[in-house]
C-alpha cells in the first residue's frame, strides 16, 4: 500500500513545531513499521490556516494516486469541522488514515468516531486550567 | 563587476538574472562529475563524452528515477570540490546580489525530469511558504538547454499584487486551483546550458509535466547573507557559513581585556 505523507510548516494546534526533516523521518519510521510504502510528503505552507496542499491531496487520493495518508500527527488536522470531514469520507472508499506521532490507523468509520473524539479532547485541553490549586 | 547596477535593478524589478556562468571551468568540472556519476550508478557501459544528458529517459525508468536521482545527490554532495565549484560559477553575482558574507544552502540538489514524468512535480510555490527565509535567493543550473516544460516557471513580479489579493480573498481551495487562476500569468525561462538563473524565491514558481522530448537536469541551491534572518531552514541544520570577512573573523575570536 502507498502512503503519501504530509507534513507541516506552521505550529500545530497543541503548538508544537519540528523540523521538517524530523516530521518526515517520523512519518517514514511509521510507514516502515506497518509495511506501508512512504511516498515524499505534502508540505502544508505556513501561512495561516491555509490547508492548500491538504485540499490537492484530497484531491489526489480520489483520483487513486495513492492508497492512504500519512499525518505526522492528529494536531495537523483543520479546525473546522467540515473539513475534517471532507478527510474522514475517503476510508468509505476503503482508504486509509495514518497519523504517524501517535501511530493511529483510522480505516473505518468506528476508528474515525474514536480518532475525532481524541481530536476535540486534544484541542479542549488547551483551555484546561493546568494545575489546581486545593485550599 | 560590470553593469552591477543593471543587474541589481533587474533583480529588484523582475527577481531573475539570466547570465551566463562566471567561471566555465567549474561549470565542467560539476557536468563531468555527473556524468561520471552516472555511469557508475547505471550501470552504463558508455563513455562521459557519449552520455547526453537530454536522452536520460533512455537509461532511468520512472521506477527507478527517484532512487538515482538520491544516490546522486548523495555523491555529487560528498564530493569535497562540488559545493566550491557551485559557487564560483556565480561568485561575484552572488557578492554583489546576495551579500558579502554567505550562507550557502548544505546540499546542492538534483532535479531530473523525464518527459511525461507525473511524479516529479513541484507544484506552484514560493519557498517561503513552506518555511524558508524570505532572505534567501536560489541559484538555478540546467545542465542541458531548458525551454517550455522542460524548464520551471516563476510568476510574473508584476502579478504579485494581484496575486496576493486572490490569495487572502480565500476562494482558492487547492494547489492546482492556484495554478488554474495564475496560468497565464506563469512565464517558462528559456536558457541555454553554460547560464544560470539567480531567482527571488518570494516569487511563485515550480514546474509541470515536461512534454518536451528531452530529460532536464538542473541543480539548485540557496544563498542568504549570513547575519540575515533564519526562519525554519536554520544554519547548522540546512545552511552553512560560506564566505567570513577578516572584520567578523576578528570580532568572532574578540575577548575583552580580562576575559578568558
Amino acid at each position: 500500500m502507498v502512503f503519501k505523507g504530509y507534513i507541516s510548516s506552521r505550529r500545530l494546534l497543541d503548538g508544537s513545531l519540528n523540523q521538517q526533516k524530523v516530521q518526515n523521518l517520523v512519518i517514514r519510521d511509521a510507514c516502515q513499521k506497518r509495511g506501508y510504502d512512504y511516498k515524499l510528503s505534502f508540505t502544508e505552507y505556513g501561512i495561516k490556516d491555509c490547508f492548500l496542499n491538504y485540499n490537492e491531496m484530497l484531491i489526489d487520493i480520489k483520483k487513486n494516486k495513492f492508497d492512504g495518508i500519512a499525518f505526522y500527527s492528529l494536531a495537523q488536522l483543520p479546525k473546522k469541522k467540515s473539513e475534517r470531514d471532507k478527510l474522514y469520507k475517503i476510508v468509505k472508499n476503503k482508504k486509509k488514515i495514518l497519523f504517524s506521532l501517535e501511530n493511529i490507523l483510522a480505516s473505518n468509520s468506528k476508528d474515525i468516531i474514536k480518532l475525532e473524539n481524541l481530536f476535540k479532547i486534544k484541542l479542549l485541553l488547551k483551555n484546561c486550567p493546568k494545575n489546581l490549586r486545593i485550599k | 563587476m560590470k553593469n552591477l547596477s543593471k543587474f541589481e535593478n533587474i533583480f529588484l524589478k523582475k527577481g531573475v538574472i539570466i547570465t551566463k556562468v562566471e567561471n566555465f571551468r567549474s561549470l565542467s568540472y560539476m557536468n563531468s562529475l555527473i556524468k561520471k556519476k552516472l555511469i557508475k550508478i547505471l550501470g552504463l557501459n558508455i563513455s562521459i563524452k557519449k552520455l547526453n544528458l537530454n536522452k536520460l529517459q533512455l537509461y532511468i525508468s520512472e521506477k527507478n528515477l527517484n532512487k538515482t536521482r538520491l544516490n546522486l545527490i548523495n555523491s555529487i554532495n560528498d564530493d569535497k570540490k562540488f559545493r566550491k565549484n557551485y559557487f564560483l560559477i556565480a561568485k561575484n553575482m552572488l557578492e554583489n546580489i546576495v551579500g558579502n558574507e554567505l550562507a550557502m544552502q548544505n546540499n546542492i540538489n538534483l532535479s531530473i525530469q523525464l518527459p511525461d514524468d507525473e511524479n516529479s512535480l513541484l507544484p506552484i510555490h514560493s519557498d517561503t511558504w513552506s518555511g524558508d527565509s524570505p532572505f534567501e535567493s536560489v541559484l538555478w543550473l540546467p545542465l542541458v538547454n531548458c525551454y517550455k516544460t522542460k524548464s520551471m516557471f516563476i510568476l510574473n513580479s508584476k502579478k504579485m499584487k494581484k496575486f496576493n489579493t486572490t490569495f487572502s480573498n480565500k476562494k482558492i481551495k487547492s494547489i492546482s486551483d492556484l495554478y488554474r487562476n495564475f496560468k497565464k500569468d506563469l512565464n517558462f525561462i528559456k536558457i541555454n546550458y553554460g547560464s544560470y538563473i539567480l531567482f527571488n524565491q518570494n516569487l511563485p514558481h515550480g514546474n509541470l509535466i515536461n512534454k518536451t522530448k528531452e530529460t532536464r537536469v538542473s541543480l539548485n541551491c540557496r544563498f542568504k547573507g549570513l547575519f540575515t534572518p533564519y526562519h525554519q531552514k536554520e544554519l547548522g541544520s540546512f545552511f552553512s557559513p560560506l564566505k567570513l570577512r577578516a572584520t567578523t573573523k576578528l570580532g568572532l575570536d574578540y575577548k575583552l581585556p580580562g576575559e578568558k
